[in-house]
């Protein structure tokens, strides 16, 4: 691990510009959970670590006015988890993120990290993006936005430019009668990287299921909405028959790896129980 | 009796809990170097070149070492196969083998000598299956070696053929035991220092270190009494800390650069180059009576060695024959085949070959009983040896609690009930399990153990034995022995650094002997201690010694007792009267034991034999086969516990491991290259993975034992697997013959029995 | 000349003043520069929780902390849970219960159990199981561990 260079900007605007005067080998370090087990794996070449701990701001779960949620970079895990505002906001995000590690990782890891890290099989994307979160990105010529489900382009890879950093997301306020949720498959009962990562955000209405927003991870190069499965249950009333159907669309539309956690097979077989599962789940929130 | 039979903490909890006891990778000596080992990326390559130039000129690096600054023989742990080099002198055989090994003054420039080491490799064929290996053509794994054959295992007794003709059910199945990793949590390391007159100082986490010198004597060309060995407790062993090619490294380091060297294994380096369990493939055939009786056994085992051998002989021995001795088989024709392989070497794993075939015949034995609709419990009894019985192997079985065990699980688990009324997705499987305490195989020329017992001026005792703790807490059970004998607090018994110069020669803490062969030797010792102070004491009173008494801290004579001395007074004036000596009492244990005869592989290994049986309940995810442990009990004949919370600490931490082994651990391989070497992807429980084990002892009281204790260490594992994979199928109907049983079997197996309605998926 | 760079922080209330390779980790400065070996490397990838530590009150695993990062922040290690003599009752609880083996495990584990009673006062034995799951034992199966943190939560189990 010698032989990088370490940095501890004060501001925003100088992060950015040590992130483009070193390009590729330089990398943001936040919680330290992704990049010190890389570095150590010799996974990655960094030859310079850009501390964001002399930068303020970024660590804080404000109201957006609107009644959503703003949520910094910064954020640790185990603080998604144990907020009060997301508990009694957006539920399924705090549950989402006390599935991720261990107790002494969420202390360490951060939403930015999770996100810019944009593993496949990360856990907090798949119920941001089914909220229709959107991320704010600081560049040196201003912020800008777009939805989170347009930020990730592959593994490891994300829309994030030469000079830019996540500053966080803002998560739009729950409609009525809205319910949201994530499950994870993995193979140990805890501290466990997931298989599937199924998540829902379900908006209903006087004649059926408003919105339907369905997001499968671990099963594709990056998160994906499952279309087919969420026009099955849009106007649906959520039967029996309706999940099943739906389950088996999810299931098509994803396109997990073998590897040498989990067949292909048994993925998209996964795919289908937890989105099921998932969905009987918040139908009971409208009973 | 006061202290042994009851439950006290470790004598060393209290250093443990605060962080103040030092492990290996704790110890700071001045001027230590650190050590680093160049390990070999590819599974077998011919070496062409080595080039060290760059690396030595590192600043910081004092020794960069080659095979050419090694003694240029072979040596190793195994008499018959010693095929081990310090370092790599022309050939790689397996993915982590030693090429070079480097001592910096920090870990950075170590790090950067290594990556400036250049070798030519030129890669060889390659061969990764131990059956694949003994088929014609198979490429050699050695070209040092004719053939990939590192040992054949063979021994027939009775009549097995015309016995298989008289049976009248033969069950025959194939039943594969993966390569699992101990995982204990302290990795592999080793400090080393040239000593100030002349010899080798090592500290060892090992749990022979006697042993361990022997080798590594060969190895570096010194006399054993060169090698001056101090064995510190470690973080975990489980059969994976005996001989260990990075103690040697380290003290070839030291010896070299005239200064102490540590070297610690890097996790993943502990997974790819450490010495995990022998991989089989368990071909048993076996013939039973209608009435259930076992009339007929046959097996053969190919066997994975790994690149150079360690203990895989002796393990693959075991899982021949070890239990013969558990049932009554008198017809039997146990083959075994050791290959060499370009993978890992492999050793000894908690069980010793014994845990890989109790999951084959566990499993084989709950067909059985389903096929001839008897109860899986009563099968086993009726099969099992009992006390008093000699096995067709010579075994002398000197107590039994098996049928106890058996029946302490179902009432525990509410069998009958619950097999009467089947809640579906969930199950019952039941396995038991045989041991040793001791094995004479391992170590032909002494078995046994010896011990001294010192007593000071305060009356305090001090007990020397080579026995070695590796977390199991040996030295405890040694402390409660001699505080019993003498009649003194536990507080007031320490045992002595185990240290070469100071203890008597021990083979070890390995096939569960350390209880019972330590704690009759220092039963021994401190009696002979108790006998030399009662002598003294009388001399003291006037009395006979025959008629003289210790008890409560005092010595009195039995015909006078108001004359009495306290026992520290009869100490300090035994020490001021004989000019400072100290009262030392010696003893040992010769158990009444042999070494098996080489072609018949008959005679009595261990001087008491442990029993176990295991009971699991399961509940399975018919959706995603998950299986969730909702209960477990496990009930252990121990002859007599000496130490209960221990005890059944011991039976837990054994369970969990095979519970892992069970459902979720796997040493996954490619070309030879460990895929999963982090616990990230080499998964071992959690807290959340295992329910509050429900530990049962069951206390025969052995003849033989000291206080009548036999061990649990490796009994405690043995039964697990095949008693989850039992539960499994008696939840589901899916039998499945190779571990682990990851949902995705399950499910593969379930879906299979729900299309095509045939018994189970088997191996796949 | 390698990049070395200032370090202020306090260690089981003691301050430190140190200069530091920016990629010494907060587990090495522990055990290497202040000799506090009680924490213990089992994997150095955030995997086994052997080398948990409280960082500014929070349960972390010092191997994927940079010790710069902890600069001006507050550690309490293994070594600073008893009171000179008096040991926390955890600890007392994990030595009378047998929750204690090889010992390689127990300080990060005795850590853990303190972070969940603080947050948890009276858990259950589920919530103990999956509270402490980032923390791996070989050596005892977990069942000794459990009794211990319930007992010294005062919970009948």
């Amino acid at each position: 691990m010698a032989g990088w260079v370490y940095h501890r900007p004060s501001s925003l605007r100088e992060a950015a510009n040590l992130l483009l005067r070193y390009g590729a080998g330089a990398r943001l370090l936040a919680g330290g959970t992704d990049l010190l087990v890389q570095m150590k794996e010799k996974k990655v070449q960094v030859d310079h670590v850009i501390s964001l701990r002399g930068v303020d701001g970024g660590g804080t779960i404000s109201d957006t006015g609107l009644g959503g949620l703003s949520i910094g970079a910064k954020v640790t895990v185990g603080a998604l988890e144990e907020s009060t505002l997301i508990n009694s906001r957006l539920p399924g995000l705090a549950q989402a993120a006390s599935l991720i590690g261990s107790r002494q990782v969420r202390n360490l890891g951060t939403l930015g990290g999770n996100l810019c890290n944009a593993a496949p099989s990360a856990d907090l994307a798949p119920i941001l993006i089914a909220m229709e979160s959107v991320v704010v990105i600081y560049t040196l010529s201003g912020e800008r936005r777009l939805p989170l489900e347009d930020f990730f382009l592959g593994p490891s890879l994300t829309v994030l430019g030469p000079g830019e950093l996540m500053l966080g997301v803002e998560v739009p306020l729950p409609g009525q009668s809205s319910a949201a949720g994530y499950q994870k498959h993995s193979i140990r009962k805890a501290v466990d990287i997931a298989l599937v990562g199924v998540a829902a955000a379900l908006t209903m209405g006087p004649a059926g299921l408003e919105k339907v927003r369905l997001v499968l991870g671990a099963v594709a190069p990056k998160p994906v909405r499952a279309v087919e499965a969420e026009s099955i249950l849009t106007g649906s009333g959520l039967s029996d028959r309706e999940i099943e159907a739906a389950a088996s669309a999810a299931a098509r539309e994803c396109n997990p790896i073998t590897d040498l956690r989990a067949s292909e097979g048994y993925r998209r077989e996964m795919v289908r129980v937890l989105t099921a599962r998932l969905l009987s789940q918040l139908r009971k929130k409208f009973a | 009796m006061n202290v042994v039979g009851k439950s006290v903490p470790l004598i060393d909890a209290g250093a443990k809990a605060t962080g103040a006891m030092e492990f290996v990778s704790d110890l700071n000596l001045p001027r230590m170097l650190t050590g680093k080992i160049l390990r070999s990326p590819l599974p077998h390559a011919r070496i062409v070149s080595i080039d060290t130039g760059r690396a030595k000129s590192v600043p910081g690096v004092a020794a960069v070492l080659t095979a050419r600054d090694a003694p240029s023989y072979t040596f190793g742990p195994s008499k018959a196969s010693p095929d081990w080099e310090i370092l790599a002198r022309s050939e790689v055989r397996f993915i982590g083998e030693e090429v070079a090994a480097v001592a910096a003054t920090d870990p950075d420039a170590a790090e950067e000598a290594l990556s400036l080491i250049k070798v030519e490799y030129e890669e060889l064929p390659s061969v990764f299956d131990a059956f694949e290996a003994l088929q014609p053509g198979a490429p050699l794994a050695r070209s040092d070696k004719e053939s990939n054959l590192v040992f054949r295992f063979f021994v027939e007794k009775g009549s097995v053929d015309q016995a298989f003709q008289e049976s009248d059910l033969i069950i025959e199945d194939t039943f594969i035991t993966n390569q699992v990793y101990q995982a204990y949590m302290e990795t592999t390391c080793c400090v080393a220092a040239p000593d100030s007159d002349g010899r080798l100082k090592m500290w060892l986490p090992t749990q022979a270190p006697f042993i361990c010198r022997l080798t590594y004597s060969k190895a570096l060309g010194m006399p054993e009494e060169k090698i001056h060995t101090i064995q510190i407790p470690a973080g975990g062993a489980f059969g994976g800390k005996m001989e260990s090619n990075l103690h040697i490294i380290a003290g070839l380091l030291a010896r070299n650069t005239g200064k102490p060297v540590r070297i610690v294994n890097s996790r993943e380096e502990d997974f790819t180059a450490g010495n995990p369990r022998v991989p089989m493939r368990i071909d048993l055939k076996i013939g039973f009576k209608s009435d259930g009786t076992i009339h007929a056994k046959q097996v053969r085992i190919y066997a994975g060695n790994g690149g150079r051998t360690v203990h895989a002989p002796g393990v693959l021995a075991t899982a021949c024959y070890r239990i013969d001795s558990l049932y009554r088989i008198k017809n039997l024709r146990n083959e075994g085949l050791l290959a060499y392989t370009n993978t890992v070497p492999t050793s000894a794993y908690r069980g010793f070959g014994n845990s890989q075939m109790i999951f084959a015949i566990e499993t084989l034995l709950d067909m059985a009983a389903e096929k001839l609709g008897q109860d899986a419990g009563d099968l086993r009894v009726k099969n099992a040896y009992q006390g008093g019985e000699v096995t067709v192997h010579g075994w002398k079985i000197t107590s039994c609690g098996l049928p106890e065990c058996v029946e302490k699980v179902k009432s525990a688990a509410s069998w009958t009930e619950k097999k009467k009324n089947k809640i579906p997705g969930r199950g019952l499987g039941l396995a038991c399990t045989n041991h040793v305490s001791g094995n004479s195989a391992f170590f032909p020329d002494f078995h046994g153990s010896a011990a001294m017992v010192r007593v000071s001026r305060e009356g305090r005792a001090t007990v020397f034995s080579g026995e070695a703790d590796t977390g199991q807490g040996i030295r405890t059970v040694m402390a409660q022995v001699a505080a019993e004998v003498l009649g003194l607090k536990i507080e007031d018994v320490l045992v002595a650094p185990l240290d070469s110069d100071l203890v008597p020669y021990g083979l070890g803490t390995w096939a569960t002997r350390g209880t019972v062969n330590a704690g009759k030797a220092v039963q021994a010792a401190a009696g002979d201690a108790r006998r030399q102070l009662i002598e003294f004491a009388a001399g003291l009173l006037g009395a006979e010694a025959a008629k003289v008494e210790m008890d409560n801290g005092f010595f009195m004579a039995k015909d006078n007792p108001g004359s009495k001395i306290k026992f520290s007074d009869v100490c300090e004036k035994a020490v001021y009267q004989r000019a400072g000596s100290p009262i030392i009492g010696q003893g040992f244990f010769v158990p009444d034991t042999v070494t098996p005869d080489p072609v018949t592989k008959y005679g009595n290994q261990s001087p008491v034999y442990p029993f176990g049986a295991h009971l699991a309940e399961v509940e399975v995810d018919q959706e995603t086969g998950r299986v969730t442990i909702l209960d477990y009990h496990a009930a252990h004949d121990v002859g007599k516990a000496i130490n209960p919370i221990q005890t059944h600490g011991q039976i837990q931490g054994g369970v969990a491991q095979a519970v892992g082994w069970a459902l979720m651990e796997d040493m996954v391989t490619a070309g030879g290259k460990v895929q999963n070497p982090n616990f990230l992807d080499y998964r071992i429980p959690t807290f959340a993975d295992l329910p509050q084990v429900n530990s049962l002892l069951v206390e025969p009281v052995d003849p033989v034992g000291p206080y009548g204790a036999k061990g649990i260490g490796e009994p405690a594992l043995n039964p697990g697997a095949a008693a989850v994979l039992n539960a499994i199928y008696d939840a589901t109907g899916v039998r499945i013959k190779e571990l682990p049983a990851s949902q995705e079997k399950v499910l593969r197996g379930i879906k299979s029995r729900v299309q095509g309605g045939s018994q189970g998926a088997g191996k796949n | 000349m390698r990049q070395t760079v200032p370090l202020q922080i306090e260690v089981n209330g003691q301050e430190y003043s140190l200069t530091i390779p920016p990629d010494r980790r907060l587990i090495d400065l522990l055990r290497e520069d202040l000799g506090l070996t009680g924490t213990k490397e089992g994997c150095g990838a955030g995997e086994c929780g052997a080398c948990s530590v409280f960082l500014n009150g929070n349960l972390v695993n010092s191997c994927l902390v940079l010790a710069v990062e902890a600069s001006g922040g507050k550690v309490l290690t293994i070594e600073g849970v008893a009171r000179g003599e008096e040991l926390h009752p955890v600890q007392e609880s994990f030595i009378r219960n047998g929750a204690i083996q090889c010992g390689f495990c127990t300080p990060g584990m005795v850590l853990s159990a303190i972070d969940l009673l603080r947050n948890n006062p009276g858990p259950t034995e589920r919530q103990v199981r999956e509270g402490m799951s980032g923390n791996l034992c070989r050596c005892t199966g977990y069942g000794n561990i459990v009794k211990a943190v319930l007992e010294a939560s005062g919970a009948k189990k």
